[in-house]
């Protein structure tokens, strides 16, 4: 495939994802630049890389979030096309604009795709307007204790009352029954004036069963637009994806179609190009799905998606930022194979305390139906600067059950020595009844896996 | 030697972080040698499983960043202070084309005296001497670019 204008690619970020955009970058021919901290001299990208710059010392404040050195170094080693990875700089609409302002292809969406749906309060307003269904909030500012006791009514318990400001979990309480919801209210009006000095509160649904699944689209500059299947990525600890898998064992088809077809729906509406995520929460009692927020960049699970449609995310993308027509049709993705991906951290499996430090011995697993997107090698030392990150495992096969078995495998197969990981993590949840059965939801680590080990110990 | 001066012996040299100690009075001989922490140095080609192709060298070339870090080890034994690019740019040994150079080798500069010019996003910045000495080496050719730690400057203090 002949490329336009793009000839270098400067990747601004580290670890796997750099090995991956640079392997795509080989593929199509252009060459690469990797930057890079003084605690990642000795990092994988910076070796596979044509050229690489060091940026910046350590801190990621002073290098991999440190604009105007990418851009010098840029600059210097004359790359026409910047890719953010994920993270980092990659839903940076500032970036992206100073990136077009000095003639440099951004692979990403437009500016003004990042800056709409990266606001979570306006990406949900424009979901609605494309018929998309959202949790709708119900404000308690400026309503008389009637009007939201009805509006509650309307929604129906259980709900759940969030403090604006509050985050990561803080500042929500369940509500079950309307007897307690307007002195719940007055109780968490004074705590996040205390915990946060706002004490602006909203009221949603509370989703008694809840499911993450998401969406992969992915369009050009000229409106045509794909999605390429949804993904499960049910299982998180505090707030963070472990475990990622498609097809979502518990979606009909019906549902799956019609999230595919709303995700397209909103993409359309705001004129999306490039790839991008739309995440839902599905209730599994009600059968329902709403919209959550957009995630404008490649994902770190989107090699889950690749090994079901046989697509190349990142190549596509880059095609796609080149100003060239998407080369799929809907009608050309077909569907196979059951994928599931499991991200192997440096830490602590039962703490996630981190542990970074030298891996005196690693053997990475192989065989049919294995790939391993990861940067690490026997005597690198991870440095404790950044996300623990060191693998992503990605198994595929023709079902749900020899797919589990599969990734057994390769976790058994695997051997990092030196360092903690949470290896013996993987193995617990895919071993467990529950993730065998599906039956599980979002508190799936924390009641099933975490409680067990707290008791044992 | 009893065993209470022995241990002075010791504590001595651990406390001057010495390698190596001898000590020796009439028949008596004593060598003591402490096993130095090595640094984890890792050289490009090491280590690492190459996936692509080999590296290309460009104006940003490897061999640039070798000879910076060969050259460190020996710099903070010898007195030698590097003053290093405080970021990623381009290097002008004088302020302007056809001006005089702000330093050559053999020149004694004093601590906040501009030894060069770093352009970054065409913005020209000097760069000060951290450190009163005499100049023996310029590391970076005029006009090159250079990378956020890369030595430009060797300064006998």
């Amino acid at each position: 495939m002949k490329l336009k204008k793009i000839q270098k690619v400067l990747i601004a970020n580290r670890g796997e994802i750099a090995i991956r955009v640079i392997r795509s970058c080989r593929e199509l021919g252009i060459e690469t630049v990797a930057v890079y901290s003084t605690a990642d001299e000795n990092s994988l990208h910076v070796k596979v890389a044509d050229e690489s710059v060091c940026i910046g010392p350590p801190k990621s404040k002073d290098s991999y979030l440190n604009i105007p050195s990418i851009l010098s170094a840029a600059h210097i080693t004359g790359a026409d096309a910047i890719h953010p990875g994920y993270g980092f700089l990659s839903e940076n609409a500032e970036f992206a604009a100073i990136c077009e302002k000095m003639n440099i292809t951004f692979i990403g969406p437009s500016v003004s795709c990042i800056q709409m749906m990266g606001s979570k309060i306006e990406s949900k307003l424009l979901a609605k307007k494309a018929g998309v269904p959202t949790l709708e909030p119900i404000y308690v500012e400026g309503q008389t204790d009637d009007q939201i006791l009805a509006k509650v009514n309307e929604v129906g318990y259980p709900v759940l009352i969030k403090a604006s400001a509050g985050g990561g979990g803080r500042g929500m309480q369940r509500i079950d029954r309307e007897e307690q919801l307007l002195s719940t209210i007055q109780k968490l009006k004074n705590e996040a004036e205390l915990a946060f000095g706002d004490n602006t509160l909203f009221i949603e649904k509370f989703i008694t069963k809840p499911r993450h699944i998401e969406v992969q689209i992915l369009a050009d500059k000229f409106g045509h637009m794909i999605h390429l299947g949804e993904r499960d990525c049910t299982i998180q600890r505090r707030y963070q994806k472990i475990v990622e898998e498609s097809p979502s064992p518990v979606l009909t088809e019906d549902a799956r179609l019609d999230m595919c077809h709303c995700a397209l729906n909103l993409a359309r509406l705001v004129n999306y190009d490039s790839v991008g995520t739309m995440e839902f929460l599905y209730d599994l009692d009600a059968q329902k799905f709403y919209f959550m927020e957009m995630n404008t960049r490649i994902q770190v699970e989107h090699p889950v998606t690749e090994h079901r449609v046989d697509v190349d995310l990142i190549t596509e993308q880059i095609l796609c930022a080149d100003g060239n027509e998407l080369r799929y049709k809907q009608e050309d993705i077909v569907f196979r194979n059951h994928v599931i991906e499991c991200r192997i951290n440096a830490e602590d499996p039962w703490t996630m305390t981190p542990s970074p430090g030298l891996i005196q011995h690693y053997h990475r697993p192989g065989g049919l139906g294995i790939r391993v997107d990861d940067f690490i090698y026997t005597g690198f030392s991870v440095p404790p600067y950044y996300d623990s990150l060191v693998s992503k495992i990605i198994v595929y096969a023709r079902n749900r059950e020899e797919c589990i078995n599969r990734m057994l495998r390769a976790l058994k197969d695997t051997t990092i020595v030196g360092i903690k990981t949470n290896i013996e993590l993987h193995k617990a949840i895919l071993e467990h009844p529950k993730f065998q059965n599906s039956d599980y939801t979002t508190d799936f680590l924390a009641k099933e896996i975490y409680s067990d080990k707290s008791q044992n110990s | 030697m009893d065993l209470d001066k022995l241990k002075k012996f010791l504590d001595l040299a651990k406390k001057e972080n010495v390698s190596e100690l001898d000590y020796q009075s009439g028949d008596f001989k004593i060598r003591v040698s402490f096993k130095q922490r090595s640094q984890e140095i890792y050289f490009p080609g090491n280590a690492a499983t190459p996936i692509g192709s080999k590296n290309v060298t460009s104006q940003m070339s490897s061999a640039n960043t070798k000879i910076d870090k060969s050259d460190e080890s020996k710099n903070n034994e010898a007195g030698i202070q590097v003053v290093k690019a405080p970021f990623v740019g381009t290097f002008y040994t004088s302020a302007a084309p056809g001006v005089p150079v702000y330093v050559k080798v053999g020149d004694r500069v004093k601590k906040g005296q501009t030894l060069c010019i770093l352009e970054a996003m065409k913005i020209m910045n000097e760069i000060e001497s951290d450190c009163s000495g005499v100049v023996t080496e310029i590391c970076v050719e005029n006009e090159n670019y250079v990378e956020y730690g890369q030595a430009l400057f060797k300064i006998k203090i």
